[in-house]
């Protein structure tokens, strides 16, 4: 993991157009950014699309960064955004592959305990029946790990607000996975 | 994995977190730091004019793509032609570069032209350390990940242990004909019995894969790697690939 000295350096060094200094944030970010984009738009591939196209605009806007700890959070609401106008632009459904056999990878994911995969499928039918707009504020909070505050700031919110759209679809959730 | 924010709105959150962390791992994939800041840098260059007359980022980022790839192709053209107006010299104070490689100019190596063979798999202090050696049978030169994320699998197919993803450093370029070798490292495995053989998946970074098993000399078995604990991850790494 690259230190916050050393990110900030990158930071600057790839605001000027450094391109390998652009290439340790990649390294450093690209994860959290596919993650985020999945959550909201349930493709493995597509998500993949939705991160090459934020680094394309992260290129193009770096430099507007002024502090380091505000890269990671402004990064996964790019890649959230992108994700989101690619499942609108496609009129895709939110939709997981569900095969039950034959997915290796997602039975090793899963370990030998078939509740996980269970878990997993509902938590996937549980995110497919939110607005993309929701999938994104879920995928900010847990998968990327944002604080209320953060994520009002890049949506535009008061924290407050976010609490309480947060707690209404917690709810939901809840009772939709039977927790 | 994710750690919850401390400014938590529900108990529950806490759980819901963990559902989410675990499900969103499977977007994880190997990545080409280098190859995706080129990919951003020459899309949004062109971008600039383009972008505003064609339509969303997403497709620009595949157009960026697309033109890295063209540019890199011309250079090499470039290169090779020698004697045509692009190669007129110039006057320089800059020292010449030499027209003997061009990294970047041949493509991904395809699943399809690569063959590889287990000729090795040794056991020590808990771990099964395979030995690979995989072949480029295309009829060109081709860039291979330096680092392909590995999966144990077994005969069914079935994936025993599989990396997570991760970063991968600039690609090797890999000629047509010629073999490269890496060593696999694969510890604790305690899932049910799986079906022999057992057999290595490497993915490329298109996600497509290959499959290797033993190579015919190699006249044992090849076993899992022994459980430690059932508490800890099974763990598979692969190291850096190398010209033979």
């Amino acid at each position: 993991m690259i230190d916050d000295e050393a990110l900030r350096t990158a930071v600057a060094r790839a605001a000027a157009g450094d391109e390998v200094a652009f290439a340790r944030i990649v390294a450093a970010h690209h994860d959290d950014m596919a993650r985020v984009a999945f959550v909201v738009c349930g493709d493995v591939e597509l998500a993949q699309e939705a991160v090459q196209a934020a680094w394309q605009k992260a290129w193009v806007k770096l430099g507007s960064i002024r502090a380091a700890d505000r890269l990671r959070p402004w990064l996964v609401s790019v890649a959230a955004n992108e994700a989101r106008q690619l499942v609108r632009s496609r009129h895709r459904r939110w939709l997981r592959e569900t095969v039950i056999d034959g997915d290796a990878e997602a039975d090793a994911r899963a370990g030998p305990d078939p509740a996980g995969r269970a878990a997993e499928l509902d938590l996937a039918n549980a995110l497919a029946g939110l607005d993309p707009d929701d999938r994104t504020l879920i995928a900010l909070r847990y998968a990327a790990g944002l604080t209320s505050d953060e994520i009002g700031r890049l949506i535009g919110m008061t924290g407050g607000g976010v609490r309480a759209r947060l707690a209404r679809l917690l709810h939901r959730l809840r009772k939709e996975l039977h927790e | 994995m994710t750690n919850l924010p401390n400014d938590q709105i529900d108990p529950y959150e806490s759980r819901l977190a963990r559902h989410v962390g675990d499900f969103a791992e499977q977007a994880v994939r190997p990545i080409d730091a280098a190859a995706i800041a080129a990919a951003a840098h020459a899309g949004a260059r062109s971008q600039t004019l383009a972008g505003r007359l064609f339509g969303s980022s997403a497709s620009m980022a595949r157009l960026g793509v697309v033109l890295a790839g063209a540019l890199v192709a011309v250079a090499a053209f470039g290169v090779i032609a020698g004697g045509s107006n692009l190669g007129q010299p110039q006057a320089s104070n800059e020292p010449v570069s030499t027209p003997t490689n061009v990294p970047g100019a041949a493509a991904a190596c395809a699943a399809g032209d690569l063959a590889g063979v287990i000729t090795a798999w040794e056991g020590a202090a808990g771990h099964r350390i395979a030995t690979i050696d995989i072949h480029n049978g295309g009829s060109g030169q081709c860039l291979l990940p330096r680092s392909m994320r590995p999966a144990l699998i077994d005969a069914d197919g079935r994936a025993l242990i599989v990396a997570a993803g991760g970063n991968q450093p600039a690609p090797l370029a890999f000629p047509a004909g010629s073999y490269v070798t890496t060593m696999v490292d694969m510890a604790n495995y305690c899932g049910a019995e799986p079906a022999s053989p057992l057999k290595l998946r490497l993915y490329l970074d298109d996600q497509s894969s290959l499959e290797l098993s033993a190579a015919a000399n190699l006249t044992y078995p090849l076993d899992p790697p022994p459980c430690s604990g059932q508490n800890a991850a099974a763990e598979i790494q692969i190291q850096a690939l190398h010209l033979k």
